[in-house]
C-alpha cells in the first residue's frame, strides 16, 4: 500500500526542485529575454522520460517540453553519463522543439547503486534566446520560407560532457549567433540551473523519508493527477463537437489558413482531431505537433485546474490527432518561426471555441482574446529588441475582459521603457490602453481593450513583425461584439519633417530610416 | 518614578496588539490584548495601560498603510504623467497574476484612470530635456487639479515622469505650482514626486510607489497625529517613535513626510527582534521562522544582521523603498487541511482566528494544522492564561472525516496533515537559500511567533538543522525587536551610467549631497542629533547589459568597489567577467542614528534537575512530560521527549534532542548525536 501522504510530501518536493532551478537559471542568466521577461521552463522526467514536476511556465513550453526527454533518452542511454548535457533547439523530429529561440538543455541524473551507476531522472530546462542567427537579428523573421532562414538548427548533441564545456559544440553555435557573450552565459545559466536539479534529486534518493520508495511513489504520483484528471472530466457527457477559425495569413501569400478541431468526449477521454486544418504553408505559420499540443494541454489545464499537479499523468484521457505536414504538424523542412506565438494562440481559440460548445462543461464561457503575441523585433548589427505585446482578453459569459494584458500562451514582461531607451537607440512615444478596441457588450459584457504602443527609431535599424489579428476580428459570443483588428503602421519621416503613414502587414521584416516611428496598436478581445 | 522609566515596544497584528516593556533594571512586562482595527491606537492606549510608571520612550509597529492598500481604503487621488504614458500605472507589466485562470487578473490600478492626467513635457535617457514643460501647460495642469478637487473630491496627488530620477527639474516645477496655487502645505494636501520617492529607472515601480505613498499618506497621518495626541495626554510618555519598513526607526513627523516607508512595518520588527536574538546569543547566521495563525514569515540572518532590499511587493503592487527581505507563505496554525486533486492540501487558506481551528470550538469545522497539534498531544488543554479552551472532541470530528475521505487512520490523518505543514513551510527556506546562494544547514533555527516552538525540531530535522534557539517570549517576539532598533534613513540617487565616466570626487560629490540632503531630513523630522551616528555609503552596480544588480558597499575609491563588485559578483552567481563594462545604477546613502538596547537582566542559574508539572499523550511516545517554562532558570537542561508550556506557547521538544537555557532565557535546543 502507498502511503498518500508521501506521494503529497514528493510531489512538493519535485516542484519545490524544479522551481529552485527557475531560480537558479533567471539569477545566473544573461539576457533581459530571460532575467527580466522570465521566458523559460524547467521541468523534471523520470527515467522513463515521463513529466513529473515542472515548475509554473509559459504555457507554450508546458504542453511541448513534456517530449523532449523521450527521444533523447533513446538516443543517449547507452552513452551519456552524469554531468552530460544534451542541447537541442530542433522543432523537427520529436524532440518537442517549438522554435529555434528557445534551446533546451537535458541533462540525466545518475546514482550509484551498489557499485553501478544507474539512470534516476531526467532534468531539462528550456529558454528563449534573444538570437540564433538567421536572415534577421532576433531570429523571428517575418517572412520565411525555409526553416534555415530562422536560425541555426541545433539536433541533440552534448555541449557539457561530464562536467566540462564542450568547447568543439559551444563555439559552433557562438560563432552563428549575433550577440555571442550573451548566448554564452544564457547556456551556463542552464546548466548551472540543470546542475542543482541534478544535486537536489540525488539528496532526495537518499532521503530516509522515501525508503527506496521513488519509484512506486511516482508511478502513484502519475496516477493521482490521472485520477484527478479524470473525474472533472467524466462529468462531461459523451458528444461530438466542432470548431474552426483562421490565422490572418502565413505572412508570404494572403490566403487565410485554416485551423479545425473536432473534438470527441468518450466516457472521459477527450480526442482532439485537427486533421480537417490546413496543409503545410510556404510562410513560417506551421506549428510542430508539440505546440498544437500544447495549446491543447493549456485548454485542459483551464478546464481542470491548478490543484492537480502537472505531470504526464494530467494529459493521458487526451489525445490529438494531427495530419503530417499540415498547419498543426509541419514537416522535416518547413519554416515554423511564426508558430509559437502566434498560430499557437489561433490553436487556442479554435480548442476554446470547441470545448465551450460542450454541454455539462462547468468553466465560464469565453470570448476570443487578442490572439497574437505582437512580436516586434528591432534591430541592427549593434543591438537586437525583442518585445511581445499585450492586448485584450475576452470577456466571459459573467464578466468584462481585461485590457493589456498578456493572454492564453504567453505571459512574459515588458521592458520598462526607462531600461529600452538607456540601453538601446529607441524613444517610446506612447505606450497606453487602446480605447474602445475591446468587443461591445451583447446582453452580457465587454471585450478587454487592447495596448498602443509607439517607438521612434534614433538609428537605422531592421524591424521584423511577427502579428495576427489584423485581418480577421477577435470573436464575440452569443450576442457580444467582435474585438478590433490590430494595426501596424510605419510613420516615415520625410524631408520636410512630415511622416508618411504607411500600413504594414501582420507579418514581414523591412529597413526602416532614423526618426521613423514604428506604431503597433494590439487587438481587443471579444464581446459577450 | 525615575526608576522605572520604561521602553516599551507595540506591535499591532492582525488580531492581537503585543505590548513589551522593559525598566532600567531590566524588568520585563509584556501583554497581549485584542486589536481594534477600526482604530489600532485604542489598543494601544489600552495596552500601555498595563504599565505602571513614566515611558521614556513608545515604539510602534503598525499596519495602518499595510491595511489601507490590501484593504484598498487609501485617499481618492489624481496622478499626473507624461504625454503617452497615462496607463504604465495599469498596464503594469502587462503579464497576469495566474496562467491558468479564464478571465486573466492584474493588481487593479490606485487611481482611477478619469483620474490620471498627462502632461506635455518630456525627459530622455541622458537626462536632458527633450520637450518643455511650459507655462501654459502648468496652469493647465493646475487648473485641472483644482477641478478635481472641487468637483471630485480628489484627496491627493502623484506626480511620476520619465527619467525624472535623472532630472527631476519638470516634477519639481508642477510641484511648486500646485502648491503655489491650492495655497496648501503638503501634510494638509498630500502631493509627492517620484523623484523624491523612489528616484530609480523602471517608470512602472516608481509611479507603484509615489501612488502609494499618497493614497496611503491621509489614513497615517490622520492615525500618527491622533496616536501622537492620546500619547502625549497620558502625561507620563516621552516619545513615540515608529517602526519603518527597512527596521530603522522615525519620528510621527517623518511618517508623514513619507508614509510608503512604513508599508511593512510590522515584518520589520520580525527582523530587528532577531537580530536582536543574534546581539544576546552570539549566534551570528540565522533563519527565522514566525510561524503564526494565518502565515509563516521566512527571513535569513547574515553576521547579524537581516538583509535589505529596495523592490518588493504588497499585494501585487511592487513598491521600491528599503524594507528588510521576508518571504510570507501561507502556513500558520489556523491552515485549513483538505483533499485537494486526491492529494492532502495544508493552507494556504485559513480558519484565521474567527472561527479558528475546529478545537475553538467558534464555529470552524476544517481541520487545521492546531487541531492536528492537538490531537498529535502537544498542546495543552488551555491557551494562554486559560483563556481559550482547547476542545480535542472537536477537533475529532473534523479530523475522523477527513481521515475517512483519505480512507487511512486518524493517527496516520493527523501525522499527515502535520508532515505536509512542514513540507510547505520549509519548502521557503530551501529556495529562500538557493535565491541568496547560501547553505543554511550551518544556521542557527530561530523559531517564534505562536506556533513556531510547536514545530521547530520537526523543522529543523527537515531542514537539515542542527541547532535552534527558542527566544523567552515567542509569541511576541516581534515586539521585542521593536525596543532593539535604530533611527535609520535610506536615500538614493539613480544614475544608469558607466563606472569609468566617472571620478572618485564626483561620486564623493553625490555621495555628499544625499549625505546633506539625509542629515536635512533627519532635522526636519525632529531626530535628536546629539546621539551618535553614521552614515554607510554603497552603490549598485551590474555588468552592461544585464538588467539585475547588487548592492556593494563603497569602499574609499570606484576602482575598489569595482572590484568587489566582480568578487561579489562571483560569489553569488558563480562567474564574473573581469574586462566587461559595469555600470552604476544607484548611489545609496543609509544614515543611523544610534538607539543603544535596553539592559536585560540575566536569569536565576537552575541547574538542579526539575520535576516536570505533568504528562500528556503524544501519539507513538506515550506520556511525555510536561515542563513550565516559569520553572527554568540559566543552565536548565532538559532532554526530549518533553513538552515545555508558557504562557505564549508551548515548545516541543522530540526525542533525542536536548534543551539548555541561556543567560537571557532563550532555549537552545540540539541533536543529542550531533553534541
Amino acid at each position: 500500500m502507498i502511503d498518500p501522504i508521501l506521494i503529497t510530501v514528493l510531489q512538493k518536493r519535485l516542484e519545490g526542485i524544479s522551481e529552485e532551478m527557475g531560480v537558479v537559471m533567471r539569477k545566473t542568466a544573461y539576457s533581459p529575454n530571460i532575467k527580466e521577461r522570465a521566458d523559460y521552463s524547467c521541468a523534471i522526467f523520470d527515467s522513463d522520460a515521463r513529466l513529473i514536476a515542472q515548475a509554473a511556465a509559459i504555457p507554450v513550453h508546458l504542453g511541448s517540453m513534456g517530449f523532449v526527454a523521450k527521444p533523447i533518452l533513446e538516443k543517449y542511454k547507452s552513452i551519456w553519463s552524469d554531468g552530460d548535457a544534451i542541447i537541442v533547439n530542433s522543432p523537427r523530429g520529436e524532440y518537442g522543439g517549438t522554435h529555434l529561440p528557445d534551446i533546451t538543455l537535458v541533462t540525466p541524473v545518475f546514482h550509484n547503486i551498489e557499485g553501478k551507476e544507474e539512470l534516476k531522472f531526467i532534468v531539462a530546462n528550456r529558454a528563449h534566446h534573444a538570437d540564433v542567427g538567421g536572415q534577421v537579428p532576433g531570429s523571428l523573421p517575418g517572412q520565411s520560407t525555409e526553416i534555415y532562414q530562422e536560425g541555426l538548427i541545433i539536433p541533440p548533441v552534448r555541449l557539457f560532457i561530464q562536467g566540462e564545456e564542450n568547447s568543439d559544440v559551444m563555439e559552433l553555435i557562438l560563432e552563428n549567433v549575433r550577440t555571442p557573450r550573451e548566448r554564452r552565459g544564457d547556456l551556463r545559466a542552464q546548466y548551472s540551473s540543470l546542475l542543482l536539479g541534478s544535486r537536489r534529486l540525488k539528496d532526495l534518493l537518499v532521503d530516509s523519508t522515501f525508503t527506496n520508495s521513488v519509484e512506486s511513489l511516482i508511478d502513484a504520483l502519475l496516477d493521482k493527477s490521472e485520477e484527478a484528471t479524470r473525474t472533472k472530466l467524466k462529468v462531461i457527457p459523451d458528444q461530438i463537437v466542432s470548431f474552426h477559425d483562421y490565422l490572418d495569413s502565413d505572412g508570404i501569400t494572403d490566403n487565410q489558413v485554416k485551423i479545425d478541431c473536432t473534438l470527441e468526449v468518450d466516457n472521459g477521454d477527450m480526442i482532439f482531431d485537427f486533421t480537417n486544418s490546413a496543409s503545410q504553408q510556404v510562410g513560417n505559420c506551421n506549428a510542430p505537433v508539440s505546440i498544437t499540443t500544447a495549446g491543447v494541454y493549456y485548454v485542459v489545464r483551464l478546464i481542470t485546474g491548478k490543484d492537480v499537479p502537472t505531470n504526464e499523468g494530467c494529459f493521458r484521457s487526451i489525445s490529438i490527432k494531427t495530419s503530417s505536414n499540415s498547419v498543426v504538424n509541419q514537416s522535416y523542412d518547413a519554416p515554423t518561426s511564426s508558430a509559437n506565438t502566434e498560430t499557437s494562440q489561433r490553436i487556442v481559440d479554435v480548442v476554446l471555441g470547441c470545448v465551450q460548445k460542450l454541454d455539462g462543461l462547468n468553466i465560464p464561457r469565453i470570448a476570443a482574446s487578442q490572439g497574437t503575441m505582437n512580436n516586434v523585433i528591432i534591430g541592427n548589427k549593434d543591438f537586437t529588441v525583442y518585445e511581445t505585446i499585450g492586448g485584450g482578453s475576452g470577456a466571459t459569459s459573467l464578466q468584462n475582459g481585461t485590457s493589456a494584458i498578456h493572454t492564453h500562451m504567453t505571459n512574459t514582461q515588458n521592458t520598462p521603457i526607462e531600461a529600452l531607451e538607456l540601453a538601446y537607440p529607441l524613444r517610446v512615444r506612447e505606450y497606453g490602453i487602446r480605447d474602445n478596441s475591446g468587443g461591445d457588450p451583447g446582453t452580457g459584457f465587454r471585450g478587454g481593450d487592447g495596448i498602443v504602443r509607439k517607438i521612434e527609431l534614433m538609428v537605422d535599424a531592421k524591424i521584423s513583425l511577427q502579428t495576427e489579428r489584423r485581418v480577421l476580428k477577435p470573436w464575440g459570443i452569443d450576442d457580444g461584439g467582435a474585438g478590433k483588428v490590430g494595426k501596424n503602421i510605419l510613420y516615415q519621416l520625410q524631408e520636410d519633417g512630415s511622416y508618411h503613414e504607411k500600413t504594414l502587414p501582420g507579418k514581414l521584416s523591412t529597413q526602416a530610416n532614423k526618426g521613423d516611428i514604428i506604431k503597433i496598436e494590439t487587438p481587443g478581445g471579444g464581446g459577450s | 518614578m525615575d526608576i522605572s522609566d520604561w521602553l516599551v515596544g507595540i506591535d499591532t497584528g492582525g488580531t492581537f496588539t503585543d505590548l513589551i516593556g522593559i525598566d532600567k533594571n531590566g524588568k520585563i512586562i509584556i501583554s497581549k490584548i485584542p486589536s481594534t482595527p477600526t482604530n489600532p491606537s485604542n489598543a494601544v492606549i489600552s495596552a500601555l495601560e498595563y504599565v505602571d510608571g513614566s515611558i521614556s520612550e513608545v515604539i510602534h509597529g503598525t499596519t495602518v498603510a499595510t491595511n489601507a492598500v490590501l484593504q484598498k481604503k487609501g485617499a481618492k487621488i489624481a496622478l499626473i504623467t507624461t504625454k503617452g504614458f497615462r496607463d504604465v500605472l495599469e498596464i503594469g507589466r502587462q503579464n497576469r497574476l495566474d496562467i491558468y485562470e479564464i478571465v486573466p487578473s492584474r493588481a487593479e490600478a490606485l487611481v482611477d484612470r478619469k483620474y490620471r492626467i498627462e502632461i506635455e513635457e518630456r525627459v530622455i535617457a541622458d537626462g536632458s530635456i527633450e520637450t518643455i514643460l511650459t507655462e501654459t501647460e502648468l496652469n493647465r495642469i493646475t487648473e485641472k487639479i483644482k477641478m478635481l478637487i472641487s468637483h471630485e473630491n480628489i484627496e491627493g496627488v502623484a506626480i511620476s515622469l520619465l527619467f525624472s530620477f535623472l532630472n527631476p527639474k519638470n516634477e519639481q516645477s508642477i510641484i511648486a505650482a500646485l502648491e503655489t496655487s491650492l495655497n496648501s502645505d503638503n501634510k494638509l494636501f498630500p502631493i509627492s514626486i517620484s523623484s523624491n520617492v523612489m528616484p530609480e529607472y523602471r517608470e512602472y515601480e516608481r509611479t507603484s510607489t509615489t501612488v502609494i505613498d499618497v493614497y496611503v499618506k491621509p489614513l497615517i497621518s490622520t492615525y500618527i497625529r491622533d496616536l501622537n495626541k492620546r500619547i502625549k495626554e497620558t502625561g507620563r510618555i516621552g516619545s513615540l517613535a515608529i517602526m519603518k519598513s527597512s527596521a530603522g526607526l522615525i519620528t510621527p513627523e517623518g511618517v508623514m513626510n513619507k508614509p510608503v516607508e512604513t508599508l511593512v512595518s510590522g515584518l520589520a520588527g520580525g527582523i530587528q527582534a532577531a537580530e536582536l536574538t543574534s546581539r544576546l546569543t552570539n549566534y551570528q547566521d540565522l533563519l527565522t521562522l514566525d510561524i503564526g495563525g494565518t502565515s509563516t514569515d521566512v527571513a535569513q540572518i547574515v553576521a547579524g544582521k537581516g538583509k535589505i532590499h529596495h523592490q518588493f511587493n504588497i499585494d501585487n503592487y511592487p513598491v521600491g523603498t528599503a524594507s528588510v527581505d521576508v518571504v510570507t507563505i501561507g502556513a500558520g496554525g489556523g491552515s485549513i487541511a483538505s483533499l485537494s486533486a486526491g492529494l492532502l492540501k495544508v493552507g494556504p487558506e485559513s480558519a484565521g482566528a474567527d472561527p479558528g481551528p475546529a478545537a475553538y470550538d467558534m464555529g470552524g469545522d476544517k481541520v487545521t494544522t492546531t487541531d492536528a497539534d492537538l490531537l498529535y498531544g502537544v498542546l495543552p488543554d488551555y491557551l494562554g492564561d486559560n483563556i481559550l479552551e482547547l476542545k480535542k472532541e472537536r477537533s475529532k470530528v473534523v479530523i475522523n472525516k477527513l481521515a475517512s475521505e483519505m480512507d487511512i487512520s486518524i493517527k496516520e490523518t493527523i501525522n499527515g496533515v502535520r508532515r505536509i505543514f512542514h513540507e510547505n513551510i520549509a519548502a521557503a527556506p530551501r529556495s529562500v537559500s538557493t535565491e541568496r546562494g547560501v547553505d543554511p544547514r550551518n544556521f542557527a533555527l530561530l523559531a517564534f511567533g505562536g506556533a513556531g516552538p510547536v514545530h521547530a525540531v520537526e523543522l529543523a530535522e527537515l531542514l537539515d538543522m542542527k541547532l535552534i534557539i527558542i527566544p523567552p517570549y515567542p509569541g511576541i517576539w516581534s515586539a521585542f525587536g521593536l525596543v532593539g532598533a535604530d533611527y535609520r534613513y535610506d536615500l538614493a540617487r539613480g544614475v544608469v551610467i558607466s563606472i569609468t565616466s566617472l571620478h572618485d570626487n564626483e561620486a564623493e560629490l553625490i555621495f555628499a549631497e544625499l549625505k546633506e540632503r539625509v542629515i536635512n531630513q533627519a532635522n526636519e523630522d525632529g531626530i535628536d542629533l546629539s546621539l551618535d551616528y553614521y552614515f554607510q555609503y554603497s552603490l549598485n552596480m551590474r555588468f552592461k547589459g544585464q538588467s539585475f544588480d547588487l548592492e556593494i558597499p563603497y569602499s574609499e575609491s570606484l576602482e575598489n568597489t569595482r572590484a568587489d563588485f566582480i568578487k561579489i559578483h562571483r560569489k553569488t552567481y558563480g562567474f564574473a567577467a573581469e574586462d566587461e563594462e559595469v555600470e552604476l545604477i544607484a548611489f545609496r546613502v543609509v544614515m543611523v542614528i544610534a538607539h543603544p538596547d535596553p539592559i536585560f537582566q540575566k536569569w536565576k542559574i537552575v541547574e538542579e534537575d526539575i520535576n516536570p508539572i505533568g504528562t500528556r499523550e503524544v501519539i507513538g511516545l506515550g506520556g511525555v512530560s510536561v515542563y513550565n517554562k516559569s520553572q527554568f532558570g540559566w543552565k536548565t537542561k532538559i532532554r526530549g521527549p518533553a513538552i515545555i508550556d508558557q504562557i505564549d506557547t508551548t515548545t516541543w521538544l522530540p526525542p533525542k534532542w536536548e534543551l539548555e537555557v541561556d543567560e537571557y532565557g532563550f532555549m537552545i535546543l540540539e541533536k543529542e548525536d550531533l553534541k
